[in-house]
């Protein structure tokens, strides 16, 4: 009796682990896909970005360490959101929720500098409808930035469910999805940091 | 017995998990530490050579340095965040993620590619040429 309890365990073990590699696999093929998405976005961009009809240029509304400032917010948020997987491992309900607010508050942070840049621009009537740059940058930035408020809405659910339920096989499943949609957010705004505001501003 | 080999087997996998988890802990480490140096050196060539003017620079040499700046962060976050290491573990992943940039350069440089030959032969001096062409090969 006593010996077939660490046999089952062993391998209903095994079998989540195989479960939490196939929902990783899956959501990293989703992942891909919508990199085809902002693939097809800075293409757009990268046509559209000299053509200001006579409205701002890059250089005119791009601000260095306005942007900079940005970046680092989401890069920590980032490395945060990986540091509370390290606390899933180690099953600790308070790591995860407590290293996942910090993703939380730092990534609201980032989409709240973004939406006061993007507020700054339209009063200043440098809204989409300007020019076809304008649109290009407000296309690409904007859809980055709606993932991310879908990210913060998810995350919100998690450290909420995580706080009710512990973590169980399947919050350690959707936890695994949203870090890696995390990383994958950071990944993207890297290029968008890269080519649209430092290319933009030399 | 049964008792005993149980929280052995119990204290091994422990000491196996501090192990992971503190590799994985210093693999994050690293891996925010090097984006930041990455982030913070194009910030920096792009201030020195645009904003501050404290260098004469070309623009494709800065351009090509805040790009190979880009794709080094994008390898050190593919590496130490997603665990992306040619591994078995991980050769799927790392397959549709090489279609996955496959595609996106041939949509960004053909879209380029196809834009700046249309800007280049519609430009009104073309036109014009092209079109006394025509004019001279219809009186023929």
């Amino acid at each position: 009796m006593h010996t077939t309890i660490p046999a089952r365990h062993a391998a209903s073990r095994e079998e989540e682990r195989k479960a939490l590699d196939k929902v990783s696999f899956g959501f990293w093929v989703y992942l891909m896909s919508d990199c085809l998405l902002f693939g097809t976005l800075f293409a757009t961009y990268a046509v559209l970005r000299g053509n200001a009809f006579g409205g701002p240029t890059e250089q005119q509304i791009f601000n260095l360490p306005y942007v900079l400032v940005e970046t680092l917010l989401l890069l920590t948020s980032s490395f945060t959101s990986g540091i509370a997987m390290v606390a899933l491992a180690r099953r600790s309900v308070r790591g995860v929720i407590g290293w996942l607010s910090a993703t939380w508050v730092l990534g609201a942070s980032f989409l709240g500098m973004e939406i006061a840049e993007f507020t700054n621009l339209i009063r200043a009537g440098a809204g989409p409808q300007r020019s076809g740059f304008l649109s290009a940058y407000f296309t690409l930035v904007g859809t980055h930035g709606t993932h991310i408020a879908i990210g913060l809405i998810w995350m919100l659910v998690l450290i909420v469910y995580v706080a009710i339920r512990g973590l169980t096989d399947s919050s350690a499943r959707k936890l695994t999805a949203l870090a890696l949609f995390w990383h994958f957010l950071d990944i993207v705004w890297i290029f968008i940091f890269t080519i649209v505001y430092l290319m933009g501003i030399i | 017995m049964d008792t005993t080999e149980h929280t052995q087997r119990g204290r091994i996998d422990s000491g196996q998990a501090q192990r992971a988890a503190r590799h994985a802990v210093r693999s994050y480490a690293i891996g925010y530490a090097l984006s930041i140096a990455g982030t913070l050196a194009a910030a920096g060539v792009v201030y020195y050579c645009a904003i501050a003017h404290r260098v004469a620079y070309s623009y494709p040499i800065v351009v090509a340095v805040i790009v190979a700046l880009a794709l080094f962060q994008l390898v050190v976050q593919l590496v130490f965040f997603l665990d992306l290491n040619g591994r078995p573990s991980s050769r799927w992943n790392l397959t549709a993620f090489v279609f996955m940039a496959i595609i996106v350069s041939i949509v960004v440089a053909g879209s380029l590619w196809i834009m700046s030959n249309l800007d280049y032969n519609m430009t009104p001096a073309k036109m014009n040429a092209y079109m006394l062409n025509q004019v001279q090969n219809n009186s023929l």
